[in-house]
């Protein structure tokens, strides 16, 4: 079993970086969303009669924020569904070997999506992509995704191996490995 | 090669991607983007297009897709519930209130025979009306009661049981987590589909009791009868599960007279829990922590599998699959229940291997248009009912394949707590509360005003 000193640094760098940006990152802006849309409701609309303009596109920021944040934490922390029908099925060799190999395949895609992503945000802009009502641009938003979504990547590729060199991999903050 | 088969091959390697034990959600993106490829290059194709160009288009469509189907998703103002609903839930756990509703409903009903397991599930239906999350009520009401129960020496049957199956109230009470995907995936209203659960929620949590009303009765030694406590103690539990009282009837009942929207529910729910934990001190930095890291775990669950689903369901109407389903079964002579049927008796086979969500999101494309275009005796103006309709019926169904061996998700869950119980008693346990659920869709399918009528009255 793999122990987490045995990790590269690298490894255990990740794991910090993605903890400290679902804790911080995603913190601050459960936190927004909360407040604002809370204070927009009970303070501006029912009590005051006032709502604020363009909470509903701030809040919809706060969204593509938050899953930038969650996907690649997700990805670490085993949050994402798998399917376990056939695994006691197979050898314990065919499972690892078909588990590296699904994650070289999904790493590829993941990075194929970042880079899609990308080029979307360079077109947002062009394309007029913006909120409704305070027309902030998508552009920097798609990057944000891009980049949850590349470091997904770098989640996959440390899964990759720690199933070569472990065969296990150990989930970030859990202590689980699967 | 025609559509059809082009589709049917899809869906044939998204089970092998899934029975290699690929993620769901990256199953239907890489299934979605590789099908759209080929079915945009078959299409051109077919219609005299040159297969380089054909196949550059094909390429072009499903990039697009990619990136513009994913941002949709993360950016969908109406998913915002998730989140919030989520963090509700998880701090309405540490906040001490899911052990605060067992306890006023021991109180009152402990005494009864089976009392603790009725009381239980009783608390499930409360904790799901704080979490959309079944797998969170198993745990927090499985850690909390099934201790309870083996002190008065409950079967490890009828007590693994009532949490197994009351944890899966969470999926169809409001805020139900099923229902967003649901509503998201279909295009329905997120509030219209949260009332919706409610009567229904509510009937199946009194069958859940009935069954183990039932089940005592023929064996009364599984629930036994706890003591009686004194009406101070009643009283004191049940004010004491006041804070619960106070923040489901302002986000439910805020939502059913149009106060708010459920977005707004949705955060000012959470808002409300974050002062009653404050308000009990129970918010230190490890709580916060643990609070915030499982709210972008569970986030990351549904928003990446809502991905998923949204990269697969283009491919799967170019294929125009779904279309040639709803020819084939609305051409057989069984009418719109027979055919409600086999779908259903198709939920519950799948129910058998696969997560609830999962299903959903994999199943509802193929399913939706064959749904849409049968009646069941609905007015069509009332069309978008039918539609809630059918959302509470997969909701229980969904329950039923949480609690169906062998890979019931809710049984491994309360496993995890109770280790020394074996899993083939937890099973056991579970069939008097799946044939309730049963029955419960039969009561839906006779009077659909169980679920229809509480979205009807509903303001807004």
């Amino acid at each position: 079993m793999a122990d987490p000193k045995e990790l590269p640094f690298i490894i255990r760098t990740l794991d910090k970086i993605l903890i400290g940006l679902a804790l911080f990152g995603g913190g601050a802006t459960l936190a927004f969303m909360v407040f604002v849309s809370s204070f927009n409701v009970i303070v501006m609309r029912k009590a005051l009669n006032s709502p604020v303009q363009g909470v509903e596109d701030l809040l919809i920021l706060s969204l593509v924020i938050l899953v930038a944040f969650a996907i690649p934490f997700g990805g670490r922390s085993g949050a994402h569904i798998e399917i376990e029908i056939f695994e006691s099925r197979m050898s314990p060799k065919f499972a690892n070997w078909s588990m590296i190999v699904l994650r070289l395949v999904a790493g590829a895609l993941m990075l194929v999506m970042a880079f899609q992503l990308l080029h979307a945000g360079q077109m947002a802009t062009k394309f007029g992509e913006t909120t409704q009502q305070l027309l902030i641009s998508y552009e920097p938003f798609y990057y944000l995704l891009a980049l949850g979504v590349g470091l997904y990547v770098l989640v996959l590729i440390s899964d990759v191996y720690q199933l070569v060199k472990f065969d296990t991999v150990r989930k970030s903050g859990s202590g689980e490995t699967s | 090669m025609s559509m059809s088969l082009l589709g049917i091959l899809g869906l044939l390697s998204l089970m092998v991607l899934l029975g290699l034990r690929f993620p769901v959600a990256l199953s239907m993106i890489l299934v979605g983007v590789v099908g759209t490829i080929a079915a945009t290059t078959n299409k051109f194709y077919l219609v005299g297009m040159d297969l380089d160009k054909a196949f550059d288009r094909g390429i072009r469509t499903a990039m697009s897709n990619l990136s513009g189907e994913t941002f949709e998703a993360a950016s969908n103002f109406n998913l915002l519930v998730i989140p919030m609903f989520v963090l509700m839930g998880n701090l309405a756990g540490v906040s001490g209130m899911s052990s605060d509703l067992f306890n006023a409903a021991y109180r009152w009903m402990g005494h009864m025979r089976g009392g603790l397991a009725s009381a239980t599930v009783a608390a499930c239906a409360g904790f799901a009306a704080l979490s959309g999350s079944s797998l969170a009520a198993a745990v927090t009401m499985g850690r909390v009661a099934l201790p309870e129960m083996k002190k008065f020496n409950y079967s490890d049957s009828l007590a693994t049981g009532s949490v197994a199956a009351g944890g899966t109230l969470g999926f169809l009470i409001p805020p139900s987590g099923g229902m967003i995907i649901y509503a998201v995936l279909t295009e329905q209203s997120i509030g219209r589909l949260f009332m919706a659960g409610v009567i229904p929620g509510i009937v199946l949590t009194l069958l859940f009791i009935g069954a183990i009303y039932q089940t005592v009765l023929r064996k009364p030694e599984v629930g036994p009868a706890g003591s009686k406590a004194p009406w101070p103690e009643r009283r004191a539990a049940l004010i004491s599960a006041l804070p619960f009282v106070f923040v489901v009837g302002i986000t439910i009942g805020g939502m059913y007279t149009g106060f708010f929207t459920p977005v707004e529910a949705s955060s000012v729910g959470a808002l409300l829990a974050l002062i009653v934990a404050i308000m009990r001190r129970s918010l230190g930095i490890k709580e916060i922590r643990e609070v915030i890291l499982q709210t972008m775990k569970a986030s990351a669950t549904v928003f990446l599998i809502i991905i998923g689903a949204f990269v697969f369901i283009p491919f799967m109407s170019i294929t125009e699959l779904p279309g040639q389903l709803v020819t084939l079964l609305t051409s057989l002579p069984i009418g719109d229940y027979g055919i409600l049927l086999i779908i259903i008796l198709i939920y519950m086979f799948l129910g058998m291997f696969l997560e609830g969500i999962a299903m959903l999101v994999l199943t509802i494309p193929v399913v939706l248009p064959i749904i849409a275009a049968l009646s069941f005796g609905f007015d069509p103006a009332l069309a978008d009912m039918k539609m809630i309709w059918f959302g509470v019926i997969v909701v229980i169904v969904l329950e039923m394949g949480m609690i169906s061996p062998p890979v019931g998700i809710n049984v491994f869950v309360v496993k995890s707590i109770a280790n020394n119980v074996p899993m083939r008693e937890i099973f056991r346990g579970i069939w008097p509360f799946w044939f309730a659920m049963a029955l419960m869709i039969v009561l839906l399918m006779l009077f659909p005003r169980i679920a229809v009528w509480l979205p009807m009255t509903m303001v807004g």
